[in-house]
């Protein structure tokens, strides 16, 4: 069984962890889970990638981290959206929907004759 | 501004954050073995699979910090260092190598001082841009020294210049109170002073009459001078000298005069005749 996997575009881990993090809090490993998930496995984030991203948001303050009990009872690094990580998920998202629109536009249907 | 603050925040607890890095990725492989665990493999697979997914733990640890600190900062103290190290690895070539950098800024700071001084700052007197410097000539030298008579018929014939004074290097011994002492300063003519818009913190400058030659020498001290050798004391303006009643303190110069062309070199006096 062999799922074709799709290269993650650059730039957008930052916005798929956002969104993950907006269902609620979440350790790294289930975040990468999810993501992987959700794109019925279509997308997997490198460990390598997911760990310096999450930092990396972090220092800019659009999450926030904490140490929690994990499901299995051990200490796991939660992550949690801010009110400015959500103020800049917002702006995110509607910057990437413009931007795959514009790029189905031209990519859009074959169409010799012209519509 | 706040990321900034976020950062120091960081790098302040930095052993603690360093540990949490290493926490939070053991959580990480301890969560990913425990999936393929479930997924039937056996633990040890699970683990080393868990680290195969995970690859270089310390380039991974790495990237991390990366997000937290100034990278340019930390490979700037890199390179000193390696810098530093190749330097006490040769310490004949690289000391040479300082001492010719240091000679050339030294000489370069000196070479400028001069010209600072010579061709950039102007004097500071009344309208520096008119003062000239004259010589006289005679057959045998371009530049020659004015004779006394020779410099009042100069003055008195010359149309050029608004006002002439005359100036010449002079020494005298002081004596009388305290430690005798090699005075070293100029003679001026009486006009000199007045011409340059130098004024006297205290006491006088010097008359007209002072020119005439029947009258005492008239002494000025430069300020530093003035403060060194009589600790500022105003009794000592305006006082004939005791053992050569031809010398007269006469009065001391503003700060600014003398000294500022000279630096203050305090044993600096003024003396004027005709």
């Amino acid at each position: 069984m062999t799922t074709r996997r799709v290269e993650l575009l650059q730039g957008t881990l930052d916005l798929l962890i956002l969104r993950t993090l907006i269902a609620g809090p979440s350790h790294g490993h289930a975040i990468g889970k999810h993501i992987q998930r959700t794109s019925e496995n279509l997308l997997q984030v490198e460990t390598g990638s997911l760990y310096p991203a999450l930092h990396r948001l972090e220092a800019k303050g659009w999450i926030a981290a904490s140490w929690e009990l994990s499901d299995r009872g051990k200490r796991a690094r939660y992550y949690r959206l801010t009110a400015l990580g959500r103020k800049q998920f917002a702006s995110e998202q509607s910057k990437w929907q413009a931007f795959t629109r514009a790029v189905g536009l031209i990519l859009g249907p074959l169409n010799p004759e012209g519509s | 501004v706040t990321w900034f603050f976020r950062k120091l925040k960081w790098l302040a607890q930095r052993r603690a954050k360093e540990s949490e890095l290493q926490d939070e990725l053991q959580f990480h492989l301890d969560e990913e073995a425990a999936d393929l665990q479930s997924r039937g493999l056996s633990s040890t697979e699970a683990r080393s699979g868990a680290h195969r997914d995970l690859g270089n733990l310390a380039l991974v640890q790495e990237d991390m910090r990366a997000a937290w600190t100034w990278v340019w900062m930390e490979q700037f103290a890199q390179d000193v260092r390696y810098a530093l190290r190749a330097m006490a690895a040769s310490k004949g070539f690289h000391g040479f190598a300082i001492f010719s950098l240091a000679l050339g800024i030294g000489a370069n700071t000196a070479i400028f001082s001069i010209v600072d001084a010579v061709l950039l700052r102007q004097l500071p007197y009344r309208q520096p841009e008119q003062l000239a410097w004259i010589w006289a000539t005679r057959t045998d030298r371009d530049k020659a020294f004015f004779s006394i008579p020779n410099f009042i018929d100069t003055r008195d014939r010359q149309r050029a210049f608004a006002q002439l004074a005359a100036f010449s290097n002079w020494g005298a011994n002081l004596t009388g109170s305290g430690e005798p002492e090699r005075l070293s300063g100029v003679r001026l003519s009486a006009g000199a002073l007045k011409m340059l818009g130098v004024r006297a913190a205290a006491g006088r400058t010097l008359f007209e009459k002072d020119d005439k030659p029947t009258n005492a020498l008239v002494v000025m001290f430069s300020y530093g001078f003035w403060q060194r050798r009589f600790g500022g004391n105003t009794k000592a303006i305006g006082q004939a000298h005791p053992q050569r009643r031809a010398v007269h303190c006469g009065g001391r110069v503003a700060t600014g005069f003398y000294d500022s062309q000279c630096g203050d070199r305090s044993s600096h006096s003024i003396a004027v005749r005709g």
